[in-house]
């Protein structure tokens, strides 16, 4: 068996989210360009002897920590999909496609952007950061976004 | 990385892989070598036409740097698994044989057991201390799998054996050459599921009729080790063989307790119902029998916690493991931190595993690590 | 006041069923083989290999019972049966006989018979049956299917539409007669080794109908499986839980913990309460799981008095023996 094939790279479209205004906050942190994060893929960095994982999704950049709030697992290294939606008995509803990641041990889902667990299986979150694109550049601080749940 | 407890481990539960059939071809004869590669070899046993697994059954973490299959690799083993959790010994389980299961070619099944089980010891079990091996035998041919047992019984590292299921319980009187040969050689029967639970007819299935997803199914796979307790002690196996040791891999263990309690309440009332069982049959289960740690039932309070472990003998009776490369793995670090009790830590990291196994469990730098622990308790 | 879920009933002789059948149906049944089997469900009951011991007829409530549910448990044993059409005259035989002898519609009521081999009808017969006030709940015996699958959803939307539990409990052939539910494992030769893992039937139903979404989809169906003890009960909450957790996406219309579900909608009877003892007060003292075990003597057959309760559980026997929430709620108004 062989080592899982690469993601594919994508070059992404315009980003979804728009920019944001007003002078950058002086705790950001240039991680690189924007093409250094293809569009789906979670990309790893070390930031202050932390695993981050930084993601371009269709909604915008998200910033996780790699621990699962379950059992300490590499989220990281999870699989980035979508998720069904609560449902009638025997109907799938596919949503949320690209936000959410899957904890490689349990397959606890997580959304990206907030780190809420899926479905309200757990309690805990996983740890989500601030991130944003300035002008073609990705910048990061090590602390909550403004307000995760409404990414 | 968590660090390692000062308390050694035994992990009664790891499951290495070879990393391509190539690498079996010099353990079997040539003839076997073209049967193998004109009819090819299933190496997994559910039908994944009928359950599926929604992700991968390995953790992604835990494919090698190097490239190959989860659990192929024993440097990556050693240093990403047994090394950081400071386990002294690694009960392997090798995954592939599960695959003989679906398999209907006795001789063939036979043929690849082998040659799994001269694989894994010499390239693993005689690699590092760390590695223990229990050989892997099928119902395919009791005879065989008896001849098989004896083989390599005595070898170092090579501490019990790993019985295939099929559609026979245990109490079967045609698992008895097995036993004879388990209870000769001081090798005990672990059992652990191969996955075909509940996919054919050629295998055992959980009450009630077909679930209806992987996940469902999961949740009552744990009666399939309940059914082969009780055929056990109902047809008199532990009579028969009084020496016999049985090790259950990641059936669980909250589900015993009421088991043994049903079937003790029923003895009671009727002993002449099963004439073949000469005590509560508890008795046999506290002797004979043993449970892995994983997966581990998640409860939601301390309450929960004490009502998991109060079964009356359950602390002697539980061994851990960590079920790695699989992706319901329990994680060493959290499990052993903070969810078995305190007062019995140490019996199921290691003491219990050593009572069963025997001292050849723990060889070497794994003997050395329970040695210094047992220095500095003294 | 004590509410008894479980009170067996049953005819000492076949015949005396012929009378509620059609004069056509008794020329088929009144076969001396097919009589004479009455003694085979005796033994089916009461999950022994003896032979020949005498049929336990219906038995009047115990003392100090208020209101009894009377399950005619010769009914269940139609999931061992090859004929299931025939089986659908015998139910409804045995359902006229509980209406006019083992329930009076006061502090003696019945659970209608149906048959998972044909929901439709079974729909028609609850909604005919449950307006007499004799019965109180649905005995639905098992097949082979699990109890999530969708076709048996008539059954369920008529007991919800008329208010009644559903009543699972096991006939005794399951693990033997061919087409009847399977026991784990695989072949289990002795009764000893079948009552030992009968309660897993119960742990596969309601697996089931968590998984499914049918006591999701049917919120108010209340169903109570009896027989099959009760210690396993915090196990199998821990196990459905856990699997949902990594599932969840395989299963999203269920949307809380299974477990969640199991403890609004679930219950089990006592029986046999020696059973649980020893683990009562650790599994079930002062948490959610108490509040789904009900009383079942399980009368005649080695039965549990309340005073058996009370050994075994001391003072939370009381709460145990009053607990009458399975039942409608009008039906305990008139019962006390």
């Amino acid at each position: 068996m062989t080592a899982l094939p690469a993601d594919p790279v994508q070059t992404g479209p315009v980003l979804a989210a728009p920019e944001p205004t007003g002078p950058r906050p002086q705790d950001l942190t240039d991680i690189g360009a924007v093409d250094d994060f293809p569009l789906g893929k979670l990309v790893t960095i070390e930031f202050d002897g932390r695993t981050i994982g930084i993601i371009r999704t269709q909604g915008g950049l998200r910033a996780i920590g790699n621990r699962c709030p379950h059992q300490g697992g590499p989220i990281c290294r999870g699989l980035v999909t979508g998720t069904m939606a609560p449902s009638a008995p025997n109907e799938y509803v596919y949503e949320q496609d690209g936000e959410v990641v899957r904890c490689p041990w349990h397959g606890y889902e997580f959304e990206l952007a907030s780190g809420r667990s899926v479905g309200g299986v757990i309690r805990g979150r996983v740890q989500v950061f601030t991130v944003e694109a300035r002008a073609g550049r990705v910048y990061f601080a090590p602390r909550r976004p403004a307000q995760p749940d409404a990414r | 990385m968590p660090t390692a407890g000062t308390i050694p481990i035994v992990d009664c539960d790891v499951h290495p892989m070879y990393g391509r059939f190539e690498e079996l071809v010099p353990y079997m004869s040539s003839s076997w070598r073209r049967h193998f590669a004109d009819r090819g070899a299933r190496t997994y046993a559910r039908a994944r036409d009928r359950y599926s697994h929604p992700n991968k059954t390995y953790r992604v973490d835990a494919l090698p740097d190097r490239g190959g299959a989860a659990g192929s690799d024993r440097d990556f083993t050693l240093a990403t698994h047994v090394q950081p959790f400071g386990i002294a010994s690694a009960l392997l389980l090798p995954q592939q044989p599960y695959g003989v299961t679906a398999w209907g070619d006795s001789a063939a099944a036979y043929a690849f057991l082998a040659a799994n089980n001269d694989y894994f010891r010499d390239v693993w079990v005689n690699y590092d201390d760390r590695f223990t091996l229990a050989v892997t035998i099928s119902p395919h041919d009791p005879a065989a799998a008896a001849r098989e047992v004896r083989r390599h019984a005595g070898q170092p590292g090579i501490v019990g054996i790993q019985l295939l299921l099929m559609d026979k319980m245990m109490g079967d009187a045609s698992f008895d050459p097995i036993y004879e040969a388990s209870c000769e050689t001081g090798l005990p029967v672990a059992v652990h599921q191969s996955g075909s639970e509940g996919c054919y007819y050629t295998s055992q299935a959980v009450a009630g009729g077909v679930p209806r997803s992987y996940g469902e199914r999961h949740v009552v796979l744990t009666q399939v080790g309940g059914a082969n307790l009780v055929d056990m002690i109902v047809n008199g196996t532990f009579e028969r063989f009084p020496g016999l040791q049985v090790v259950m891999v990641e059936w669980g263990f909250s589900w015993v307790g009421p088991l043994l309690s049903r079937m003790d309440l029923l003895w009671e009332r009727d002993p002449a119902a099963a004439p073949l069982v000469r005590k509560p049959p508890s008795e046999y289960v506290h002797e004979h029998v043993t449970f892995t740690t994983q997966p581990l039932d998640e409860v939601e309070s301390r309450r929960e916690r004490a009502a998991l472990f109060a079964p009356d003998g359950l602390s002697d009776m539980l061994l851990f493991s960590s079920d790695y490369p699989h992706y319901d793995t329990d994680d060493p670090g959290f499990v052993l931190g903070s969810r078995i009790p305190a007062e019995i830590k140490e019996a199921v990291c290691y003491r219990n595993a050593v009572r069963v196994f025997g001292p050849r469990m723990l060889r070497g730098a794994g003997a050395a690590s329970a040695s210094a622990h047992e220095g500095v308790q003294a | 006041m004590i509410v008894d879920y479980d009170r067996h009933v049953a005819v000492s002789d076949y015949a005396d069923l012929f009378a509620h059948m059609s004069q056509s149906w008794r020329k088929h049944f009144e076969r001396d083989e097919f009589v004479g089997s009455v003694r085979d469900a005796a033994a089916h009951i009461r999950m022994t290999d003896r032979f020949g011991d005498d049929v336990l007829e219906g038995s009047a409530p115990g003392p100090g019972i208020d209101l009894s549910l009377a399950l005619p448990h010769q009914g269940l044993t139609i999931n061992g049966w090859a004929d299931q059409v025939a089986a659908k005259a015998f139910i409804e035989a045995l359902n006229s006989h509980s209406e006019q002898v083992w329930a009076d519609g006061r502090a003696r009521r019945a659970a209608i018979l149906v048959t998972p081999h044909d929901p439709a009808w079974s729909a028609r017969v609850i909604r005919e049956r449950a307006a007499a006030p004799q019965f109180a709940a649905v005995a639905l015996p098992l097949s082979a299917t699990l109890m999530g699958a969708e076709l048996f959803d008539p059954i369920y939307a008529a007991a919800v539409e008329c208010g009644l539990p559903l009543v699972v409990h096991f006939s005794g052939v399951e693990g033997r007669y061919l087409g009847a539910p399977p026991l784990s494992g695989g072949v289990h030769r002795t009764a000893f080794a079948r009552a030992a893992l009968m309660p897993q039937l119960a742990e596969s139903q309601i697996a089931s109908l968590c998984f499914s979404g049918a006591l999701a989809k049917h919120p108010t169906l209340r169903v109570l499986f009896s027989g099959f003890g009760l210690a396993w009960l915090p196990s199998l909450a821990w196990r459905l839980d856990r699997e949902w957790r990594t599932f969840r996406h395989d299963v999203p219309w269920v949307v809380r913990p299974p477990s969640e579900y199991v403890f609004e909608q679930v219950w089990l009877s006592t029986w046999p309460i020696r059973e649980a003892e020893a683990d009562w007060e650790t599994l079930f003292a002062g948490n959610k799981a108490q509040t789904r075990i009900v009383y079942g003597s399980h009368d005649p057959i080695d039965g549990d008095t309340p005073a058996d309760l009370r050994a075994a559980l001391g003072h939370a026997a009381d709460r145990v023996l009053g607990r009458a929430d399975v039942l409608p709620a009008a039906m305990t108004g008139a019962g006390a």
